[in-house]
């Protein structure tokens, strides 16, 4: 048997039996003691992990992905252009975003935040090929405008301009005013005589240029006449090219002259800049072109002057190369630079498996490294829905990962089978249970490998045979007509009608072997796509509940907060075409942007490349602004819709109830079991689990709140006071609470300015065992300091967070001293909480135990009998 | 003639007279300083057993260093004072702990431990300068508490409240910078929003020069030394390099995040400098040590990750060095 198909046919009954397994009760769960694994791969090993105890399949990211299923979106607001400049409500956010709206939405943009940061590195590769423009031109002491348009036309090479979409506006605002020179009075202002003046008598690029103006004066004609949404490259090149050969013609020396022509070329061409690499190929095959007509003409006598003229282009030529090389020096740094951090995250900090495993290694915004990333994202349409509005039925399709295509067919083969770890991922087979991603993958492997064997076995009888292009994706629709076909219940009408579509199906079916095939393949197809559709009837259910509520609560906020913004004065000045293209393109960055741009244009600081280049940075630091504007109206449009979105809150429930109901019972089953890698780790507070061994194998020793031991301590000394100093305390929140101690037997309190040590240290028992700095996702968060104090016996620990201490491991800590300071907000810049508090933690003879019974229980208790409020 | 002798007899005692007072001025300006009789107390690193590897680091091992006391003088009068002009009252404190000076329009904190202010206003103070510079922070120090010290900045941060942290150390010479055990090793940071100063932590303490340098220690004497386990230093790991993988699986509240921190090790240096270091209040001197920039591992999981880390480890020769047990 094939590698690949036992391979298949493995993945596929593995999945199968997980699938089996986990409905069963846990004591019913039948194990399987794998054979013939070598051991030599982390994946066997994962893979036969599974097999041996399909409940450790439930493991922190299988179980996101799951809840993720259930994690309905309420609406998003687009801050910018980019599809990841959204601040997303979804249903698992209700609660927080609610119960502190404040403190959501500030998580919300530190998130953002990150994005832009990244953003800006890869922004920063944009601008340096502006600046080289702008500094080239410059040299060759080129005027204003021209500087402008190289500045520009580098700038929006990349497609969409997406870096730098200001740049996008002012080249849209030059274009419409090039159109208006030429074309304003409905009539093209040059001919064709003109064209021939400027490039050369009969030449060929007297002719395309000829041909772009009339293409121009079409597009004028054609589309819209503001020119703000109507740039097009190709108009505006040749225009602007022709305003740059103008230019040349009345230079007063040779290189202004010569830089002037190079400039127009530039620019006529730079829809090749785009990519600078294409670019220097063609100039390259021109070259080549050149220099063998010049030697031809050397041959013929009297054609000096031709060879001259050849010469001439070749040295705009060699110009262009030299310049087009410059920019693509801008466009590897800025390669350079994502893929020296992807790799070195990959390598130093040795997340390659981990990568892999939680599908990092597979999205291509965190996998920089183009040539590692082996997959690339293909549409799998696999049923068909009636749609009520168009009242016809619609493809219903998802996008699966498939191997990258590449022209060497070992790289090919080495994606492909890399590609493959991404299904073998714990996280995309419980997804598939709502995606159904798994099963339109496999039907895809089945139709590459279909289209494989039948090519093969046709090709080696007739020559070479391709199967139809369009015979595979066709097959949601035609695969009944086909198999009726195959079994003789088609009219001839029909049959014909078939073969007229796809051709290569008659050869297929002449050949008895790839007939079978054929008919084989059908029947597995079609079970894969209907298994697909099945899985992913939830992922759709959702989808149209998310749209709905995007309408109810999205759009108020979106309308909430941008009417706010458009209020402003500044927009008003500056306004209608700013929130023109706002309107239609969304994002609040555009319109910052925009702004920017028509103030910084207005003062004249985009006057040269580095001015440009001031005015971007203005523009991120606007959008800084508008992000400290757009929070708290965020804020308060949560606050005000709270109404609103109680009632969103009961038709969602509805939803879940659905949820749970069809898919919650496989993993009820495991609520007993609570095997160590179960974590809820969001707003949920049910069942949280501390597993003291760390042995996942040994649930004897698992801490739920339940079995949080009592604190039962000894007799305290009188005179032993309250460790936190004198006053009142608030506990904001408790052991397991529902905000950040979800696993954590810990409670925060205010309030406290000190910690001390216990009187009964000056019998030199307490000592410092550990301190250091600790980090949350977002930043520093302050010290970390845990204490050891020991008294008749008994043995109390604490831990200490957010705190400040001038101790380190092995300090003694005489009685009564204070141990640790608690941090000011200001201390940790609110990275990791909304405000000063003690984090604390206690043991009592190596258990742990509620530090809110330790504090308050009295002196006989064992406690330190401190004034604390209770916890929620 | 006699007029001409008597010109080049004043002349020529005018000179003697400037060469002498020259001669005067750099007799009384020589370094008098001089190694110590009697070793040094050395209070402030202690001793991590956790082992550091030089590499292939170079070592700083020629110059002497200048020791420093450590003032016991409080700025508790300039402290208050700059509450006064805040509008703030004092509304708790303990003595030899800390005072706390409160009202709506912020707070400040003076922590005796460590001899440092820290202020947090919601209206700040007008400061019109687009960002803090070494001067930015001598002029703030000189405006409320008096003192001309000099800083170096060495780093700012952009925080999601809108403003923006300068981290800063303090000169204790012309040449030699302060470092504590902070966040980025500052003795001072000023927060600036909207060109305002909003809050701030400032090392109150005063360094006062001794009579007494300190040669540094041989490379060959550290590098056995260092082998010790309970050799004099203290590494400080620096986990933001986590953010983006521990430490999005890892809770750092959690027990987990414990083991990840105390699965340390195999820290070798890359980079090295001469700072003094200051810890707390009660260290007495404050001297010389080796800051290291060290690159460490971590485990989580059975996967190694590196860390980066700040080292601190003695310079002084153990001859001049008394080491409390």
């Amino acid at each position: 048997m094939p590698k690949s198909k036992q391979y298949e046919d493995a993945m596929g009954s593995v999945f199968d039996f997980i699938f089996e397994q986990t409905k069963q009760k846990p004591s019913k769960v039948k194990p399987v003691s794998p054979t013939g694994i070598d051991g030599s791969g982390e994946f066997v090993d994962a893979l036969s992990a599974v097999l041996e105890n399909p409940l450790l399949f439930v493991n922190n990211n299988s179980l996101a992905a799951f809840q993720e299923a259930a994690n309905v979106n309420l609406g998003a607001f687009q801050v910018g252009k980019r599809g990841t400049d959204k601040i997303k409500i979804s249903f698992n956010d209700l609660q927080d975003a609610l119960s502190n709206p404040s403190s959501f939405i500030d998580k919300r943009y530190k998130k953002l935040e990150d994005v832009r940061k990244f953003t800006r590195l890869t922004w920063a590769g944009e601008e340096m090929k502006g600046l080289l423009g702008g500094v080239w031109a410059r040299s060759k002491g080129l005027d204003f405008e021209t500087q402008q348009a190289l500045i520009g036309s580098a700038k929006t090479g990349t497609e969409g301009g997406l870096h730098t979409p200001q740049a996008l506006i002012d080249m849209s605002s030059r274009n419409a005013k090039l159109m208006e020179k030429h074309f304003g009075n409905g009539n093209k202002k040059l001919t064709k005589d003109d064209f021939e003046k400027i490039y050369g008598q009969g030449s060929s690029q007297a002719r395309e240029a000829f041909e772009k103006y009339n293409k121009a004066f079409k597009t004028f004609t054609e589309k819209s006449t503001t020119g703000e949404a109507a740039f097009d490259r190709n108009t505006y090149s040749i225009l602007e090219s022709l305003e740059i050969r103008e230019k040349a013609l009345s230079a007063t020396t040779k290189e202004q002259k010569d830089g002037y022509e190079a400039a127009a070329n530039m620019i006529e061409n730079s829809k090749a800049l785009q990519d600078a690499k294409s670019f220097i190929n063609s100039q390259k095959a021109v070259k080549k072109n050149l220099l063998e007509e010049i030697e031809q003409l050397k041959r013929i006598p009297g054609s000096q002057n031709e060879i001259d003229a050849k010469r001439k282009e070749l040295r705009i030529i060699n110009m262009n190369l030299r310049d087009a090389n410059q920019f693509r020096l801008g466009e590897q740094l800025g390669e350079f630079e994502g893929f020296w951090s992807t790799l070195k995250s990959y390598t130093v900090g040795g997340a390659l498996l981990p990568s892999i495993i939680s599908r990092d290694f597979f999205d291509p915004g965190r996998n920089q490294v183009k040539w590692l990333q082996p997959s690339e994202e293909k549409t799998f349409i696999f049923g068909q829905e009636w749609d009520p509005k168009t009242k016809g039925f619609i493809d219903i399709k998802m996008k699966i990962h498939v191997g990258k295509s590449h022209k060497n067919k070992f790289v090919a083969n080495v994606y492909d089978k890399m590609n493959n770890l991404y299904y073998l991922s714990p996280v995309t087979w419980i997804e598939s249970l709502y995606t159904g991603e798994m099963f339109a993958f496999m039907a895809e492997k089945g139709r590459s490998n279909f289209q494989k064997s039948v090519e093969s076995i046709i090709s080696k009888k007739i020559g070479n045979f391709k199967l139809d292009s369009n015979f595979l994706e066709s097959l949601n629709r035609n695969d009944k007509k086909i198999i009726d076909l195959l079994e003789g219940k088609l009219s001839q009408v029909d049959i014909a009608e078939i073969y007229k579509n796809f051709p290569s199906l008659e050869k297929l079916i002449d050949d008895p072997k790839t007939k079978k095939l054929l008919q084989k393949f059908l029947k597995s197809d079609s079970s894969l796509r209907d298994l697909t559709k099945f899985f992913n009837s939830p992922t759709r259910f959702k989808d149209k509940i998310s749209k709905a509520l995007d309408k109810l609560v999205g759009q108020k906020i979106r309308d909430k907060v941008g009417n706010a913004l458009l209020k402003t004065a500044l927009i008003k000045n500056f306004g209608s075409n700013a929130i023109k293209l706002w309107m239609k393109s969304g994002g609040i960055q555009l319109l910052v942007q925009t702004l920017v741009s028509s103030i910084a244009s207005a003062i004249g600081l985009t006057a040269g490349p580095i001015g440009s280049a001031i005015a971007n940075v203005i523009s991120f630091v606007a959008m800084d602004l508008v992000y400290a504007i757009t929070k708290p109206l965020m804020k308060g449009a949560l606050y005000t819709l709270k109404i609103v979105t109680s009632v969103v809150f009961f038709v969602t429930l509805g939803f879940l109830i659905f949820i749970v109901l069809i898919v919650n019972p496989f993993f009820d089953t495991h609520a007993g079991i609570a095997p160590s890698e179960v974590k809820y780790c969001t707003a949920s507070g049910t069942n949280p689990i501390i597993d003291p061994d760390n042995d996942p194998n040994d649930p004897s020793d698992d801490i739920k709140p339940s079995d949080l031991l009592p604190f039962l301590g000894k007799n305290l000394p009188a005179g032993e006071e309250c460790l936190l100093g004198e006053g009142a305390y608030n506990c904001t929140q408790g052991a397991f609470g529902s905000y950040s101690h979800s696993n954590v037997a810990a409670i925060d309190l205010t309030g406290v300015d000190y910690f001390h040590a216990p009187s009964f240290c000056d019998n030199g028992s307490c000592e410092i065992t550990y301190s250091g700095p600790i980090n949350c996702t977002a930043g520093y968060a302050g010290g970390m300091v845990k204490m050891k104090a020991e008294y008749e016996g008994n043995t109390y620990e604490f831990k200490l967070i957010h705190v400040d201490t001038k101790y380190t491991v092995g300090d003694k800590i005489s009685g009564g001293e204070s141990v640790a300071r608690v941090m000011e907000f200001s201390e940790t810049g609110n990275a990791c909480s909304s405000g000063k508090h003690l984090h604390l933690e206690t043991s009592f003879n190596g258990s742990p135990v509620n530090p809110y019974d330790m504090m308050t229980s009295s002196l006989g208790n064992g406690g330190f009998a401190c004034p604390v409020s209770l916890c929620p | 003639m006699k007029n001409i002798q008597k010109k080049y007899i004043i002349i020529g005692g005018a000179v003697i007279i400037v060469i002498a007072i020259i001669v005067l001025v750099v007799f009384l300006l020589r370094n008098n300083l001089k190694y110590p009789e009697e070793p040094l107390n050395q209070q402030s690193l202690s001793k991590d057993t956790r082992e550091i590897s030089l590499g292939k680091t170079q070592i700083q091992t020629t110059g002497d260093y200048q020791i420093f006391q450590v003032s016991t003088e409080l700025k508790y009068s300039f402290v208050n004072d700059f509450a006064k002009v805040l509008d703030l009252k004092l509304s708790s404190s303990s003595e030899g702990e800390y005072y706390k000076w409160t009202s709506s329009r912020g707070s400040i904190f003076y922590d005796i431990n460590k001899n440092i202010v820290i202020f947090e206003l919601n209206e700040g103070i007008e400061w019109n300068e687009a960002e803090m510079t070494d001067t930015s922070f001598n002029r703030f120090s000189q405006t409320y508490f008096g003192e001309n010290w000099k800083y170096k900045v060495s780093g700012s941060e952009k925080r999601t409240g809108g403003d923006t942290v300068y981290y800063a150390n303090r000169y204790i010479d012309g040449q030699n910078i302060v470092e504590m055990r902070e966040h980025n090793q500052q003795t001072d940071m000023i927060a600036l929003k909207d060109g305002k100063i909003v809050s701030g932590k400032l090392l109150m303490t005063k360094f006062t020069p001794m009579n007494y340098k300190v040669p540094l220690i041989s490379e060959d004497t550290l590098r056995n030394n260092l082998a010790q386990s309970n050799y004099q230093k203290e590494i400080y790991p620096q986990f933001s390099s986590l953010q983006d993988t521990i430490l999005q699986k890892v809770n750092y509240l959690s027990n987990d995040f414990e083991e990840v921190a105390d699965s340390l090790k195999n820290c070798t240096s890359t980079d090295s400098s001469v700072i003094y270091y200051y810890k707390s209040f009660d260290q007495s001197l404050i001297t010389p040590v080796y800051k290291l920039a060290l690159q460490c591992d971590i485990s989580y999981n059975k996967v190694i990750y590196s860390v980066p880390a700040i080292g601190y480890v003695n310079a002084i020769e153990s001859q001049y060095l008394s080491v409390p047990e």
